[in-house]
């Protein structure tokens, strides 16, 4: 009772205080030295940013990352409509964009101040090995659906772009420093240097070591993610469209995974697999004002290596420039064109016979060229945007990636909005290349022999071609007041995956050699080829609702669907069957971030992700905590507890290397931040 | 039973939460600050005499979508240096050459070089919350910093058009660019 009495007193309060503050004198009255003291309750501009685009396109800003607690880009993305994001195992995640997860989510893009980080030799990004200084990132867009007319081959399903900070925006120092419940340390520093009228740089270095999983039966598991990463950027104090910016980084990381292997004569067991990580990467970029419009031009060099235990190693060079040329708008129009290379080596080298290459050493180019014009058709009420990216690979052919998109603005604050775009994800170096040993079944009772090795490889007559998709896609986003809300329905017609067919000449004798009489297996090939097809469907919501100054709720939810074409060829049919299982049928969020005034914040995530595959991940419902403190203007304190009210659950059973399941344990951090 | 237990804490740190904003007093919104910013610029900054005739009113313009909601209005009809205070929402370049000073709201980052250079030498005082706005070109951009709302500016346009900043918002400008020009 007198709880209750002291909740209603509360309550009004609290009304009282927002009642008072609506009609007191306005703030226009104020000095500027009051006005820089007033706390602010900040409002996202997504709203009004995003408004105008006709995409679905969600921005992170840098506190929005900040509040979320996240240590890593995944963990950032995890309440964006649209986007899944599992954990796998130690760093470890599996990130999709409308239902293409998996370990090495190959429809993809992921980008970081516009240098690709999506690796062409498995088609994915080598989450475990990106370990990104979060305090100086801006913001991270994410862009659901196909980007490929703006941002080239790959981004089918999404794009993902990293932006970090300015040099210029981060003069002055900070230290990071964490601390989880297993003890493990994280701890960076950034140091901005003053160039005076050059303008600014700053460098920083970050190193960490990532919790361990647990197994089935709650015992801590022996994966394991450590490393460092390093870098700079340089920033010129241009005004104007002038500017330039220079900008490197180096890391290494090792990370151990335990590996389920297939079973062969008895052996079967779990097998330790210690990846090493290494790479580095130089950039730069200019941008200047040209024919009364805006021209950038950036290049970069980028090179990782990656050893996988005694298996094999890969090594990938790249060289990229990028050029664009927004103009001035001219009557109605406002074209934008630009002009892409790349030119990738790749180099793996198989050690055992598990895993061959042929050839073991690629050189790929990709020349592409970009236009698009967006159409004012009517002032302030209708928008038309036309455009295509043209791209030749050397290891697929030319693709044409066009885009249509219409948007209606009958007020304010509705926009509605369709589009159909195409996008081609070229095949990676290991679906065009590799000849995989899968493993050995046994055989039937009668035959003469006790097991069959089946074997993967690139099917001898392909003519290798990207996978295709049509994306139709219907958007609707809403101003109501501060909040805003964005439903987008999206039908996806997948074309030429790349899926695996039996050898239709059956099994091939004498096979491999066994250490078991009859001391050989016959083998089974499956042969790659752009042989599947599917087709997915899906709608996502999101609502960001700032309820009082203090209090801002956001909550999205996301329910989708993908059914591959059916095949009468038993491998294409799993291979199909493996596509409609790799996402949930339906997640959603519900996020509240508090501001409780005096440096005082609280952040409370309500997670509720469906069922993967046949229940082969059960669903699972998740709580985060999040405490932070403003300590003093340079100091904050954050502490932060994650699967709040849940022991151990399951996110995700890896598709590519199949570990032992890692099931995630309740999580506590640690974390300060100084600035200096 | 025992999860009722459970959530008696639960229910008291909510109650905790709901309490703390009462004692430290809601805080204002975003662009309401923003707004009483645009004022407080024209009141620190000084125009040519040609540009702005005595007693002629003072165009304050939103270039683009308009954040403020209604936060504006308040500005309208307001004294500033010996001029009304106008605030008007533009479309385009020509309409905002006109004004004083011209607010490019965040739908128009994309378009920001271009605009820039179109009102560069019509004596009109930039300001802007976009990132990287002031680095950019642009005269004054607001940026949220420890939850309050400051500002960056760039002595580089507002010389060029003539345009002059006084002492005191050069003094509480978090950074001034182009200061050693200026005779702080």
């Amino acid at each position: 009772m007198k709880n209750r009495v002291q909740a209603s007193l509360l309550v009004s309060l609290v009304l009282g205080c927002s009642a008072a503050q609506g009609g007191e004198a306005p703030l226009v009255d104020l000095t500027l030295e009051e006005l820089a003291r007033l706390d602010v309750a900040t409002v996202s501009r997504k709203a009004q940013k995003l408004s105008d685009t006709p995409a679905a396109v969600t921005v992170l800003s840098a506190e929005e990352i900040r509040r979320s607690g996240a240590r890593s880009v995944p963990e950032a993305l995890r309440d964006v409509p649209g986007v899944t994001v599992s954990q796998i195992g130690s760093g470890r995640w599996a990130v999709g964009v409308r239902g293409t997860d998996g370990r090495f989510s190959n429809k993809l893009l992921v980008q970081i101040d516009g240098r690709s980080v999506y690796s062409p030799l498995f088609s994915g990004v080598f989450w475990e090995a990106l370990d990104v200084m979060l305090e100086d990132v801006e913001r991270i867009e994410v862009i659901r659906g196909a980007g490929a007319s703006l941002w080239g081959a790959n981004a089918v399903n999404g794009v993902i772009n990293i932006v970090t900070r300015k040099a210029t925006a981060t003069q002055g120092g900070l230290v990071s420093a964490g601390i989880d419940d297993q003890g493990q340390p994280t701890l960076a520093a950034r140091q901005g240097i003053d160039l005076g009228d050059a303008g600014a740089g700053r460098v920083f270095i970050k190193g960490s070591e990532l919790s361990r999983s647990r197994t089935a039966n709650g015992r801590e598991d022996s994966d394991s993610n450590r490393g460092w990463s390093g870098g700079f950027r340089l920033d010129g104090a241009g005004s104007g469209a002038d500017a330039w910016s220079v900008m490197g980084n180096a890391y290494h990381r090792n990370s151990r995974e335990n590996i389920v292997s297939s079973s062969v004569a008895g052996f079967q067991g779990l097998y330790p697999i210690d990846f090493e990580f290494e790479g580095s990467s130089l950039q730069g970029r200019r941008n200047w004002g040209w024919l009364g419009g805006e021209a950038s031009l950036q290049a970069y060099v980028d090179h990782q290596f990656a050893n996988v235990g005694s298996y094999g190693r890969g090594t990938v060079d790249t060289v990229d420039a990028d050029f664009q040329h927004r103009l001035a708008a001219e009557g109605a129009h406002e074209l934008m064109w630009g002009l892409g290379a790349r030119y990738v080596r790749t180099e793996i080298i198989a050690v055992t016979s598990i895993l061959g290459l042929d050839p073991a050493r690629r050189h790929s180019r990709v020349l592409s060229a970009f236009v698009q014009d967006e159409i004012t058709l009517v002032p302030k009420t209708w928008k038309l945007t036309v455009g295509g990216r043209f791209e030749y690979s050397s290891l697929s052919r030319f693709e044409p990636q066009p885009t249509v998109r219409l948007m209606w603005t009958p007020s304010m604050d509705d926009s509605l909005w369709t589009s159909w775009s195409r996008a081609a994800r070229t095949p990676s170096i290991g679906e065009s290349d590799a000849t995989i040993l899968y493993g050995f079944r046994a055989a039937p009772p009668q035959a003469p022999f006790p097991a069959v090795a089946t074997i993967s490889s690139p099917w001898p007559d392909w003519n290798r071609r990207a996978e295709r998709l049509d994306a139709f896609e219907f958007g609707y986003r809403r101003n109501l007041g501060r909040a805003s809300l964005e439903a987008v329905a999206f039908y996806n017609d997948y074309r030429r995956l790349i899926g695996t067919h039996m050898d239709p000449n059956g099994l091939v004798f004498p096979g491999l050699p066994i250490p078991i009489p009859p001391y050989y297996a016959p083998s089974q090939s499956l042969y790659r080829g752009n042989f599947g097809a599917a087709r997915s469907h899906g709608l996502e919501l999101g609502l960001d609702l700032p309820v009082t100054s203090s209090l801002r709720l956001q909550a999205s939810y996301t329910v989708m669907d993908t059914r591959a074409k059916s095949s009468s060829d038993p491998a294409l049919e799993a291979y199909g069957r493996s596509i409609e299982t790799t996402s949930p049928h339906h997640w959603a969020s519900l996020r509240a971030m508090m501001n409780a005034g005096r440096g005082h914040e609280f952040d409370l995530v309500l997670r509720r992700i469906g069922a993967i595959g046949e229940a082969s991940v059960p669903a699972y419902t998740t709580v985060d905590l999040r405490y932070g403190w403003r300590v003093g203007p340079l100091f904050d304190l954050s502490l932060g507890i994650q699967n709040l009210f849940d022991p151990l659950h399951l996110e995700y059973v890896s598709n590519f290397f199949p570990g032992q399941p890692a099931y995630q344990p309740r999580r506590g951090y640690l974390q300060g931040v100084w600035r200096y | 039973m025992k999860r009722g237990l459970f959530l008696i804490p639960l229910l008291r740190a909510t109650v905790f939460l709901v309490a703390l904003p009462a004692l430290a007093g809601p805080p204002s919104g975003e662009y309401q600050i923003k707004a009483a910013y645009l004022l407080n610029f024209a009141r620190y900054v000084e125009w040519p005499a040609g540009r702005l005739p005595a007693g002629a009113p003072l165009r304050i313009c939103v270039l683009g979508r308009d954040p403020f909601g209604g936060a504006l209005e308040g500005l309208e009809g307001r004294q500033v240096q010996g001029h009304e205070v106008r605030v008007r929402q533009v479309d385009n370049l020509d309409q905002a050459g006109d004004c004083h000073l011209v607010f490019i709201s965040g739908s128009e980052e994309r378009r920001m070089g271009p605009i820039l250079r179109g009102l560069a030498d019509r004596a009109v005082l930039t300001v802007s919350d976009i990132d990287g706005f002031v680095e950019a070109g642009g005269g004054i951009g607001l940026v949220i910093e420890d939850e309050r709302v400051r500002f960056d500016i760039n002595q580089g346009p507002l010389l060029r058009d003539s345009l002059r900043a006084s002492s005191q918002l050069l003094r509480l400008g978090r950074q001034v660019f182009g200061a050693e020009r200026g005779g702080r």
